[in-house]
């Protein structure tokens, strides 16, 4: 115990300061009307809260955040696992399927969405000029300005940026016990049932890190959403982070965004929680 | 894959880098909600994705109309008088500190060196930041008691931000000036700075005026198409015709079709229907947006797209992309603010390298039947003298050098904004063809007697273009759009009520 | 059930290390085979061929008469146990065992009987419903063992299925494997590197080294037998005393004693022959007509509490052989192992008289390692039958 302290009490008490700090000046400023000179603050009690869940755009901003984050998990687990088993499973030309894969993760996010932008651009992306070039020019669409369309490009978005999930597999994999594997082809397992009936399962405790990780990349994915549709076309791209961002541009009313960033921050913490939670009670039988 | 879009695709990436590597680290900022549009200075060819921010300043909302007319672009009544020779240079040379954001580094120097050609003994050392940074690093420093003699300011909430830190500039300018700040800026400038601080006091000595929206045209194009600069409504319908029919490969009109952007051309409309509704409406005088004028505006602008006037193809060009489209030939007409008139400049083209000679300028065309053209405008990039400036006498020579004296033939080549200078006129030099000079002249004009000031607010001015692309891609009725805009506008979310 | 022939069976690594060199084998129906060796041998890389798990660089394998070189490890009908068990982790033990058999679409009722009729033989029943990660060592084992057994395989192959666990729990699972085994007639192959495992359960044991087969064999055959210095050495714990001898025209000369071998010897190494004797041949006493006569000094004692191990120096020229070569060449006097029953702590330090049977001598070639037939011995005249 008194090691623990000794090589945590440091780290912890940096981290408190900034995290306290931050957070309770948020929550503090969540209740003033006030610009970002912060000087003469009016408070306004729960006022900045009244306005921000009367406002749609703002729940919708959340119900996108969910419906993304799900978006990526779901291809985490399914797409992302499949491409490590498989190129774990020895497939020609790996490290170039590793880098293809990899690179769009270990680059800018705000790169990847600039570039997905330029290429889908109606007049003269890429995506509809090769389709045009190939004679499918009725198949070119104004990707970024249909709305159903424009949310499906950010879902692909998301969807791309597996590289990390993909890493998280590939380290696991490497670690398996490869007698488990052999045991199961000699049963008679087929390749598609091994990946669904041996390596998946047993990879649970990747899945719970790249779930988390997805998560929380996921609610900070502000650079996604604002390089490529800026949460448009009107609004329906939105999440919270861009949703914040707009009422922090004028820099006059600093409450309202904060009252925003608070509900965001607790929605997060609240997901963690209930995330632990559940990994915990699976943990336990063992 | 065309060879074009291969290119574009290469070249993209890495000015993003760029832009990434400046915006990295802080997503907040990542796109300045500060002032100017410093002119984006595109490469000739693929230019950077960046959207140069939304150029509005986001003035403190006291309610107070500028109701001078600008600066007037008749040749000088008196010219002002022109220094009588200053007093004797100081015994020790003194050093200058100076701190802005804008304009360019190399623009700054001009100005810098033939001020210090023309001040012997004084020396101005300028520190130039990125504008985002700028919003913060100023303040701090000022309330640090950091040595800054010359601080730039932007028109913004940013007077009001850091005024406890600065003299008022009148006293200052009676005392050490050639000649009363009154007497050296046009009224309506003084005006809207005073409208900036909270006090009424006059703390920044602004250059020029910035306006939105304009139009901007390859003459090349219009020539080859036998198309004069249009005026109307109607003649931008024929135009875009004739260039769909004679050349479909051209973008007829090209601008960004981002949110804030449509806002700015609705509020340009409103202005052509009733000058002064924006005033009226962002200084709580009567004015609303649920109101005739509006709503026409707002369908003026809306069933432009459906009437293919303006291509959908807009919607997803962003403001360098729609620069891009323009400067290399592939669009006919250009539409952003005023700050794009670097577009007319010969040495500013030659300074960036652009390779468009024959451009010229008009006003937003009218969009609806029943109008004059008009502009919102407001001032931009001010000047102001520190409380602990220890040089204040020769701080204030240089920001009347700036911004009313010679060093104003240094920066308006550039022209970025209008110069608030009493009584100037652009150096008919600066333009390369007649057409370009009567171009900006035309918008000299209307930017001279705005209709109303440009004082956006910018978290509102996204939720009213959403509005828009919203009428525009699914049809949501207009009366429907602008009561729900009158309600967000009431709802104490935007910072008009701060 | 099915016999398995294994045809010049070779395998190659892609670096050139050839794990399996030439191996010809046939193991019967029923059979319980052993594959013995140091590790590194190339005996479980030759189960693995035999599996499947492993291609076969040259040479071919048929099971049950059907040859099984180019088929899917799936397809071969056998089964395997693994060091680690390779127990599903996120299975019960009733999933584990029924997991083969829903593989090969067994109906449920059916699968359920198998698995109970399995977990009965192998008295798992109580854990059927617990997950692997919470059995001992023991039932992780019995579980393996299930799983491989339920789907009665033609061919049952184990791969040192017994190194994880204690010493007690190993020798019970070593009879009770055997017994199993013998009930159920399955055809086994099972690999090793515990000479007691081979002993105790094999029908016949395959000793391996450097990827070649050494000598192939019933338990008391290759102990009593060894076919060269390799398995001699690595077979019998503790292991057998090596020395030289002297060549003569018909055979060799050890003290006293002439040995008549039919063999040829060949006589470059430096040293005529080496003799190998195993401590447990080695005797107090004086020598019969038909013993080898020693004498020494007792130069240390292990007590064992059965037997007791002595260290003899006597004058005979010991060897060394390490991995079925000869090591080094005469060393002197070395210290010479005695095998003798009961507590014998009241040797240590004395001069003691031994008698070898000459029949328990071992001659082997010092070149070839290879064993030499000894077709008579008889002793030479008594006045040369002490040592100096």
């Amino acid at each position: 115990m008194a090691g623990f302290t000794i090589f945590f009490g440091p780290l912890i008490a940096f981290y408190a300061v900034f995290y306290f700090f931050s957070a309770a000046f948020l929550i503090r400023t969540s209740f003033q009307d006030v610009s970002l000179s912060l000087r003469n603050a009016v408070q306004v009690g729960w006022e900045n809260y009244r306005l921000l869940l009367d406002d749609p755009r703002f729940i919708d901003a959340l119900r996108n955040n969910f419906v993304f984050a799900g978006a990526s998990i779901g291809a985490a687990v399914t797409i992302g696992f499949f491409i490590a088993v498989a190129l774990w499973a020895g497939v020609r030309g790996r490290s170039m399927f590793y880098a293809a894969f990899l690179l769009p993760s270990l680059m800018p996010i705000a790169l990847v969405a600039s570039v997905f932008r330029t290429m889908l651009e109606a007049r003269h992306g890429a995506v509809n000029e090769l389709l045009r070039d190939v004679g499918l020019g009725s198949f070119a669409q104004r990707w970024l300005v249909n709305p159903d369309l424009a949310y499906g490009v950010i879902i692909i978005m998301f969807v791309y940026l597996i590289g990390l999930p993909i890493l998280y597999y590939t380290a696991n994999l490497a670690v398996i016990n490869t007698s488990l594997l052999e045991s199961a082809v000699l049963d008679g397992a087929r390749p598609l049932r091994l990946m669904y009936g041996i390596i998946f399962p047993i990879m649970k405790s990747t899945h719970k890190t790249v779930t988390i990780s997805t998560v929380l990349i996921s609610f900070r994915a502000f650079d996604i959403v604002f390089f490529s549709t800026r949460g448009g076309p009107a609004g329906r791209t939105e999440i919270t982070g861009t949703y914040v961002y707009n009422f922090t541009t004028s820099g006059t009313n600093v409450g309202f965004a904060s009252a925003a960033a608070v509900v965001v921050l607790l929605i997060s913490l609240l997901v963690s929680a209930i995330q632990l939670r559940i990994y915990r009670h699976e943990g336990r039988p063992r | 894959m065309s060879k074009m879009s291969l290119t574009r695709l290469l070249a993209v990436p890495l000015a993003l880098t760029i832009v990434a590597a400046a915006c990295g680290g802080d997503d907040s900022t990542a796109a300045a909600p500060s002032p100017p549009a410093p002119a984006p200075a595109p490469a000739p060819t693929p230019s950077a994705e960046v959207e140069p921010p939304p150029p509005p300043a986001e003035p403190a909302a006291t309610p107070a109309p500028a109701e001078e007319p600008p600066p007037a672009e008749v040749e000088p009544p008196p010219p002002p008088a022109e220094p009588e020779p200053p007093p004797p240079p100081p015994a020790e040379p003194v050093t200058l500190q100076m701190w802005t954001w804008f304009p360019s580094e190399d623009t700054m120097q001009r100005v810098i060196s033939d001020f210090e050609a023309k001040n012997p003994g004084i020396k101005v050392e300028l520190t130039l930041f990125e504008s985002t940074g700028y919003q913060d690093r100023l303040p701090l420093a000022l309330s640090a008691g950091d040595t800054i003699d010359v601080a730039a300011i932007q028109t913004s909430t940013m007077v009001n931000v850091v005024r406890g830190d600065l003299d008022p500039l009148g006293p200052l300018f009676d005392q050490y000036a050639s000649a009363p700040l009154a007497d050296q800026l046009v009224p309506a400038a003084l005006a809207q700075t005073r409208v900036l601080a909270e006090d009424g006091e006059i703390y920044i000595a602004p250059l020029g005026f910035l306006g939105s929206a304009a139009a901007y045209y390859n003459v090349d194009l219009l020539d080859e198409l036998g198309l004069e600069v249009p005026r109307t409504r109607a003649d931008l319908a024929a135009m875009v015709q004739r260039i769909e029919s004679q050349r479909p490969d051209l973008l007829p009109i090209s601008f960004t079709g981002a949110n804030w952007f449509l806002d700015e051309i609705a509020l340009t409309v409103t202005e052509q229907i009733s000058p002064g509704f924006f005033n009226s409406v962002r200084y709580d005088a009567g004015g609303a947006w649920d109101s005739p004028v509006y709503e026409q505006a707002f369908e003026a602008v809306t069933s432009a797209f459906d009437e293919g006037i303006f291509s959908h193809d807009v919607l997803d060009l962003d403001y360098g992309r729609a620069v891009e489209l323009f400067y290399s030939g592939e669009a006919v007409m250009f539409l952003q603010g005023t700050w794009e008139s670097g577009i007319l400049s010969e040495p500013f083209r030659a300074n960036n390298g652009i390779d468009m000679p024959n451009v010229t300028a008009s006003p937003l065309p009218l969009l609806v039947a029943d109008g004059e053209h008009s502009i919102r405008a407001f001032i931009e990039v001010g000047l102001a003298v520190p409380s602990n400036s220890e040089h204040k006498a020769e701080a204030i020579r240089f920001i009347e050098f700036m911004a009313a004296g010679d060093g104003v033939d240094q920066w308006v080549i550039d022209l970025f904004a209008s110069p608030a200078r009493v009584g100037y006129a652009v150096p008919s030099s600066v333009f390369s063809t007649d057409l370009a000079g009567e171009g900006y002249a035309d918008l000299s004009a209307v930017l001279s007697a705005p209709g109303s000031d440009r004082n956006n607010v910018s978290d509102f001015s996204a939720a009213a273009g959403d509005a828009m692309i919203d009428t525009i891609i699914s049809g949501t009725p207009v009366s429907e759009q602008v009561e729900y805009l009158q309600s967000e506008w009431e709802s104490g979310r935007y910072s008009n009520v701060n | 059930m099915a016999n398995l022939a294994l045809d010049r069976l070779t395998k190659i690594y892609s670096g050139g290390l050839k794990a399996v060199n030439d191996v010809t084998l046939t193991v019967d129906e029923g059979e319980f085979l052993v594959l013995l060796g140091p590790s590194g041998c190339g005996k479980s890389t030759l189960l693995r061929m035999i599996a499947g798990l492993e291609t076969i660089t040259e040479g071919d394998l048929a099971i049950g008469g059907r040859p099984v070189r180019d088929v899917h490890p799936r397809e071969r009908d056998i089964a395997m146990v693994f060091q680690n068990y390779a127990l599903y982790p996120h299975m019960t033990v009733r999933k584990n065992l029924a997991y083969p058999l829903k593989l090969q679409k067994v109906p449920k009722p059916e699968r359920d009987a198998k698995v109970r009729q399995v977990a009965e033989l192998l008295e798992i029943e109580g854990e059927l419903d617990r997950r692997p990660g919470s059995l001992s060592g023991g039932q992780r084992q019995r579980v393996a063992m299930g799983r491989a057994l339920v789907r009665e395989p033609a061919v049952f192959l184990m791969d040192e299925p017994l190194s994880n666990l204690d010493a007690r729990l190993r020798m019970q699972m070593r009879s009770e494997i055997a017994a199993l085994q013998r009930e159920l007639g399955i055809t086994t192959v099972y690999v090793t590197h515990d000479q007691v495992e081979a002993m105790t359960m094999a029908d016949r044991i395959v000793v391996m080294n450097e990827g070649r087969v050494q000598q192939v064999g019933r338990p008391t055959e290759v102990y009593e037998h060894p076919a060269n210095l390799f398995v001699a050495g690595f077979i019998g714990s503790p292991p057998m005393n090596f020395f030289a001898a002297r060549r003569t025209s018909h055979g060799i000369v050890v003290n006293d004693c002439e040995i008549e071998t039919s063999g040829g010897l060949n006589v470059d190494s430096g040293i005529d022959a080496i003799v190998g004797v195993r401590p447990e041949d080695v005797q107090l006493g004086e020598a019969g007509t038909d013993d080898l006569p020693l004498a020494g000094r007792v130069v240390a004692v292990e007590t064992l509490g059965a037997e007791t191990l002595c260290h003899i120096e006597t004058d005979l020229d010991g060897v060394t052989v390490e991995g079925g070569r000869l090591a080094t060449g005469p060393t002197g006097r070395p210290a010479f192992l005695l095998r003798a029953r009961g507590n014998r702590a009241d040797l240590a330090a004395r001069t003691v008289r031994l008698r070898v049977d000459i029949a328990a001598l071992r001659v082997f070639d010092p070149r070839t390692g290879r064993a030499v037939d000894v077709a008579s011995s008889r002793q030479m005249p008594a006045e040369r039958a002490l040592g100096p």
